[in-house]
């Protein structure tokens, strides 16, 4: 039938809007629903050119009949690029919100799986259950990106957004807009070191990510590593 | 030096600069006044660019003020001249700016979200240069580079292989419009500041009185102009 493989498509969708991270671009599925597209445009050719032909030779009744088929081939042809539009789009309100995070993608998908702790129960969609979960509104957030899940057009508008938002932030300097949308309390929190990493230098002196350990630091200075997951606010 | 001794200490200084204090009251109620309107509006409303330019004026005032501090701070700690409270209200102006930071961030993202998700609506509407100016210049400037490169990627991954008649993204022809418009129609929670009693003419015909302080449920449509107004906030 025409549009089985659009609802596949948005299917996958549904799935996506659930998840952390953003899947493999379905190239396979978005290729079948073009062919179908021309293979129904072509019947719509078809149908009109029979149409006007044989206009005098036809009866009423299959006149409608031809009237009838075009409506749904058409019909079917919107319908199927509504869906691959809302795919994309979807998609590329992913592709938005992981940029306002400020985290670099990953290159390769084989490395980096689990590294956020809490993106990967994101599913569960319980906004907001304690205050303690400093990460609770990246629940349904996405948190991390391959840019191997992405096709060359969407790589290009994630470049291309990203340089639109620091342009837009150049603006507004004093403010640092990609910062966490929940309210301040302390200047000052806890965190702990949720894996290894480098020395961090920061206004108050420098320490270093070793696992399990905990520090006291400005939170400032530290939202973006807790934004990557090397910290977790106590 | 206890806690009572810093609150004392502070409302002497309040007391000089009262005028400047009871401003600086009125900008930050205006700033969450125009933030919680702009998350709870359906539609985008008018960029407040005033207020803004006053914050930002300000906050960039405080950033300066409060490097320089930190500086005078470092540099006299060895020699006493630094009292012990100095550090707090450091600290208390550091959290001030924190405060307003998050504000003016949460008002901006606010407006862009909604920008992305009508983007069509907002851009024809910059189009009718009758219309009053929704957008700042940033945010003309972003939503049209944003529509750009959001159409330049549709057309990559399929537009552009499809049939001609099919490559539209603002189609209005058959059944359903293209075009996503704000839903103005939506019912939002409002409360009346204004001191004078007055009167809102609903869609049946009806007036529907409301008092100061009273909280009502009514159609966004209905009170959008009172909200420019100032005599009504959404909450």
């Amino acid at each position: 039938m025409y549009g089985d493989i659009a609802n596949k498509l948005i299917l996958d969708a549904k799935r996506t809007s659930n998840l952390s991270e953003l899947p493999l671009y379905q190239t396979d599925l978005v290729k079948d629903i073009l062919k179908e597209i021309q293979d129904l445009n072509n019947d719509s050719e078809y149908l009109s050119s029979e149409k006007e032909l044989q206009q005098d030779n036809l009866s009423e009744e299959q006149l409608k009949i031809n009237q009838c088929q075009l409506f749904v081939t058409l019909l079917s042809m919107r319908r199927n690029k509504r869906c691959l539009l809302a795919y994309q789009r979807l998609r590329a309100e992913k592709i938005v919100e992981f940029s306002w995070l400020n985290i670099d993608p990953i290159l390769e998908s084989s490395t980096n799986n689990g590294t956020t702790s809490n993106g990967s129960t994101a599913n569960t969609a319980k906004p907001k259950s304690t205050i303690h979960d400093s990460n609770s509104i990246y629940n349904n957030y996405t948190t991390q990106l391959s840019l191997d899940n992405l096709n060359h057009a969407e790589q290009e508008y994630l470049k291309s957004y990203q340089d639109l938002i620091l342009n837009y932030k150049s603006k507004f300097y004093d403010i640092d807009l990609s910062g966490d949308l929940e309210p301040p309390t302390n200047i000052f929190i806890d965190v702990r070191v949720l894996k290894d990493g480098g020395e961090v230098q920061t206004e108050y002196g420098s320490f270093n990510l070793i696992k399990d350990s905990q520090f006291y630091v400005r939170k400032s200075d530290v939202d973006r590593l807790i934004q990557q997951g090397y910290l977790e606010e106590l | 030096m206890d806690i009572d001794d810093i609150l004392e200490e502070f409302e002497t200084t309040a007391k000089t600069d009262l005028k400047k204090t009871s401003v600086h009251d009125n900008l930050y109620n205006d700033l969450i006044t125009a933030m919680i309107n702009e998350r709870m509006a359906p539609e985008l409303l008018p960029y407040k660019k005033e207020l803004l330019d006053e914050v930002l004026q300000r906050l960039s005032n405080q950033q300066q003020n409060l490097l320089d501090s930190h500086e005078y701070g470092e540099v006299n700690a060895s020699s006493g001249v630094v009292s012990s409270d100095f550090k707090l209200q450091l600290m208390i102006i550091e959290t001030d700016i924190e405060r307003y930071n998050y504000l003016v961030r949460l008002y901006l993202r606010t407006r862009l979200t909604k920008i992305d998700k009508h983007a069509i609506h907002y851009i024809n509407e910059t189009m009718e240069s009758d219309k009053e100016i929704r957008l700042s210049p940033e945010e003309e400037e972003y939503i049209n580079q944003h529509f750009k490169i959001i159409t330049k990627l549709y057309n990559n991954s399929f537009l552009k292989k499809m049939p001609p008649s099919l490559t539209l993204l603002d189609d209005t022809a058959g059944e359903e419009s293209m075009i996503e418009h704000p839903d103005i129609n939506k019912h939002v929670f409002i409360k009346s500041i204004s001191t004078t009693p007055m009167y809102i003419k609903l869609d049946d015909g009806e007036d529907l009185p409301i008092e100061k302080d009273g909280i009502y449920v009514v159609k966004y449509n209905v009170i959008k102009k009172y909200i420019d107004l100032g005599d009504i906030v959404l909450i």
